[in-house]
C-alpha cells in the first residue's frame, strides 16, 4: 500500500517535471511515514493476539476463563475476536456448571439410594438372624455381599466429587484394622485365611471410615485370589522417625496368587481386569476395587502402591504421612 | 429381661428386629408414630432405647437431643448414614453407642447387653434352654444346682447355640461371632474352643448338651 502510494507520487512528480532532489525527500519521508504506521499498528496486535495465545494454551487456568488473562485489544479486530472468545466460553461455562450440578444432583441421589436401600438389607439380615440355619446362612452370605457391592457404589459416589466429606482424624492403626477384618470376617472365614497383625499399635492420620473401605478391598482381594493355605498379615512401619518425612507404612501382605508383572503397573486403573480377573472359576472382577483404593487415599493424601511375584504373594503398602501439613 | 424401645419407620425392620429382641427375652415396645415421640418413648419408659436416625418428617437427631436432655437411660443409634461425621455427631448428641446397618443381630444383642450392664447392673436377658440357665451378664451358666463361671469365647458360643436352639449353627457362623470379639481364631481354635466349653458343662453334670453334626456345625 505505501510502497503503490510511493510510486504513484513519484509518477505525478516527475511527470510534472518536479526536482529529482524533492522527488528523492519526499520518498524518504512517505517510507517513514509508513513504517511508523506499520509499528504503531504492529505493536498492540502483536501484543493482543499473543495473550490470547498464551491464555488459551490451557496452562494453568482454564480456557474457559481465557478472557479474563487477555489484554484489552484497541483495534476493532482485536474487539471482534475477543467478543467472540467471551461468547464462546460463557457458553461453554454455562455447559459446564449444568454438567457439574447434574453431577453433583446424581451424587446425591446414589447417596440417598444407598441409605434407603440398606434398610431392607437390614431387615433381611435380621431375619434371616432370627431363622437360624444353613440356608439363613448362606443367605446372610449373600447379603453381605450385596452390601459391599452397595458400599463399592457410594464410596465411588464420593470418591468423583471435589468435596471434602471426610474427616481426617488421628486414630490407631489396630483400630482399623481389626474393624475391617471384623467386617469381612464371613469371607475370611469362607475363604479358611488366617489372619495376622503384626506392631500395629501405630497412630495415623485418616478418615477410619475411609480406609475401612480401602481395606475391605484389600481383604477381599486376598480373599478371592488366595492360594490352598491362605495367610493375610497386617503390619505397620514407621519410616524416618523423627525427621520431617516421618510416615507409617501399613502393608497388607497375602501368600496368594499374586500378580502378573505386565498387570501390575495398570492394576489401580478403572475397569482394569487383569488375568486374576479373568480366572476360571472365579467370580468376574469389576476392576473397580483397587481404583476407588487409589482415589480414596489419593484423596486423604494417604499414598499407595503394590508389590507382588507371580505364585507368592501381593503386598499392598499404604503410607500415611504423620506430619499432616505436608498433605493438606 | 429389658424393654426396649424400638424408634424407627420401617415396618419391615421394626417386627423383624421386635421379633428378634422377643425370641431373646427382651420386652420390645415399639414407636411408629412419631408425632410426639419423645414423649411416647418415656411414657414407656423403657431399659433402652434403639434410634433410627432417618425419620420421615423429624430430625433423628433433635429427638436423641431431646431424650437424652429428659432421660439417663441407654441410647444405640442405629443408622445406615456411615459416615465417620455422623458418628462423631452422634456421640455428641448423647448417643451410648452407634451401630450402622445393616448389622448381624449378635453384634447388636452383644451391644445391647454390654450398655444395660453399664446403665446399672440392669441383668441382660437369661437364656434358658434343656435345665440349663445362661447368665450373660455375669458369664455364668447354672444347672443342678450348681453354677460355673464361663470364659468369654465360652459364653459366646453357648449364648449363640443357645438363641438358635434346635437348629444346626454353622461353624463359620459361630467363627464369625468370635472374631467380633476377640483374636481371629480359626477352626482349630474352635475345635479347642467346643471343647473346652463341654468339660466346663460336665462339671455340672450336664454331658452330651452340645451335638456335633460333622461338616455342618453344632446345636444344643
Amino acid at each position: 500500500m505505501t510502497l503503490l502510494s510511493i510510486l504513484l507520487v513519484n509518477v505525478i512528480m516527475v511527470g510534472a517535471g518536479t526536482d529529482h532532489d524533492v522527488v528523492v525527500l519526499l520518498d524518504i519521508l512517505l517510507a517513514s511515514a509508513g513504517v511508523l504506521r506499520v509499528t504503531v499498528d504492529y505493536l498492540p496486535r502483536r501484543r493482543f493476539w499473543s495473550s490470547v495465545s498464551e491464555a488459551t494454551s490451557g496452562n494453568g487456568t482454564s480456557p474457559l476463563n481465557a478472557v479474563e488473562l487477555m489484554e484489552d485489544p484497541s483495534f476493532v479486530e482485536g474487539e471482534i475476536a475477543w467478543d467472540s472468545i467471551e461468547t464462546v466460553a460463557r457458553a461453554g461455562r454455562i455447559e459446564a456448571d449444568a454438567a457439574h450440578d447434574d453431577a453433583a444432583e446424581y451424587r446425591e441421589y446414589v447417596e440417598a439410594w444407598v441409605h434407603e436401600v440398606k434398610t431392607p438389607i437390614a431387615a433381611a439380615r435380621i431375619i434371616a438372624d432370627c431363622n437360624p440355619g444353613q440356608a439363613s446362612s448362606s443367605i446372610a452370605r449373600e447379603l453381605g455381599r450385596i452390601d459391599g457391592y452397595v458400599d463399592q457404589a457410594l464410596y465411588f459416589a464420593r470418591s468423583s466429587t471435589l468435596d471434602r466429606d471426610y474427616v481426617i482424624r488421628n486414630v490407631r492403626l489396630n483400630d482399623v484394622v481389626t474393624d475391617a477384618v471384623k467386617a469381612h470376617a464371613r469371607s475370611l472365614i469362607d475363604g479358611s485365611v488366617r489372619v495376622e497383625v503384626k506392631g500395629l499399635d501405630v497412630p495415623v492420620y485418616a478418615d477410619a471410615k475411609w480406609i475401612g473401605f480401602v481395606l475391605g478391598q484389600l481383604i477381599e482381594n486376598a480373599v478371592k485370589y488366595r492360594s490352598p493355605a491362605p495367610r493375610l498379615l497386617f503390619s505397620a512401619q514407621v519410616r524416618n522417625r523423627g525427621c520431617a518425612s516421618e510416615c507409617v507404612d501399613l502393608a497388607v501382605e497375602d501368600n496368594g496368587l499374586g500378580v502378573p508383572a505386565e498387570d501390575l503397573p495398570r492394576v489401580f486403573d478403572k475397569g482394569f481386569v487383569g488375568q486374576n480377573g479373568r480366572l476360571e472359576g472365579q467370580k468376574k472382577s469389576t476392576g473397580l476395587g483397587l481404583y476407588l483404593v487409589k482415589r480414596l487415599c489419593d484423596k486423604m493424601g494417604v499414598g499407595v502402591c503394590m508389590e507382588s511375584e507371580q505364585g507368592s504373594y501381593t503386598r499392598v503398602k499404604l503410607t500415611f504421612p504423620t506430619n499432616r501439613t505436608q498433605v493438606i | 429381661m429389658a424393654r426396649i424401645a424400638i424408634i424407627e419407620d420401617d415396618e419391615s425392620i421394626r417386627s423383624a428386629l421386635a421379633g428378634m429382641l422377643e425370641m431373646n427375652g427382651h420386652e420390645p415396645v415399639t414407636i411408629a408414630s412419631f408425632d410426639h415421640v419423645v414423649d411416647t418413648t418415656l411414657e414407656a419408659n423403657p431399659d433402652l432405647v434403639l434410634l433410627d436416625l432417618n425419620l420421615p418428617s423429624l430430625d433423628g437427631t433433635v429427638v436423641c437431643r431431646e431424650l437424652r436432655s429428659r432421660s439417663s437411660m441407654p441410647i444405640i443409634v442405629v443408622t445406615s448414614r456411615t459416615g465417620e461425621i455422623d458418628e462423631v455427631m452422634c456421640m455428641t448428641l448423647g448417643a451410648d453407642d452407634f451401630i450402622a446397618k445393616p448389622y448381624s443381630s449378635h453384634v447388636l444383642l452383644v451391644r445391647i447387653e454390654a450398655l444395660l450392664r453399664r446403665a446399672g447392673g440392669m441383668s441382660a436377658a437369661a437364656l434358658s434352654h434343656k435345665g440349663l440357665t445362661l447368665d450373660v451378664s455375669r458369664s455364668t451358666v447354672t444347672a443342678n444346682g450348681r453354677t460355673v463361671e464361663l470364659t468369654k469365647n465360652e459364653l459366646r458360643i453357648l449364648a449363640l447355640l443357645i438363641r438358635s436352639a434346635g437348629s444346626i449353627v454353622p461353624r463359620e457362623t459361630i467363627m464369625v461371632e468370635l472374631w467380633d470379639s476377640d483374636a481371629f481364631v480359626d477352626d482349630n481354635t474352635l475345635t479347642v474352643n467346643v471343647n473346652r466349653l463341654r468339660q466346663t458343662l460336665g462339671k455340672l453334670g450336664v454331658n452330651d448338651y452340645l451335638v456335633t453334626h460333622r461338616g455342618l456345625g453344632y446345636s444344643v
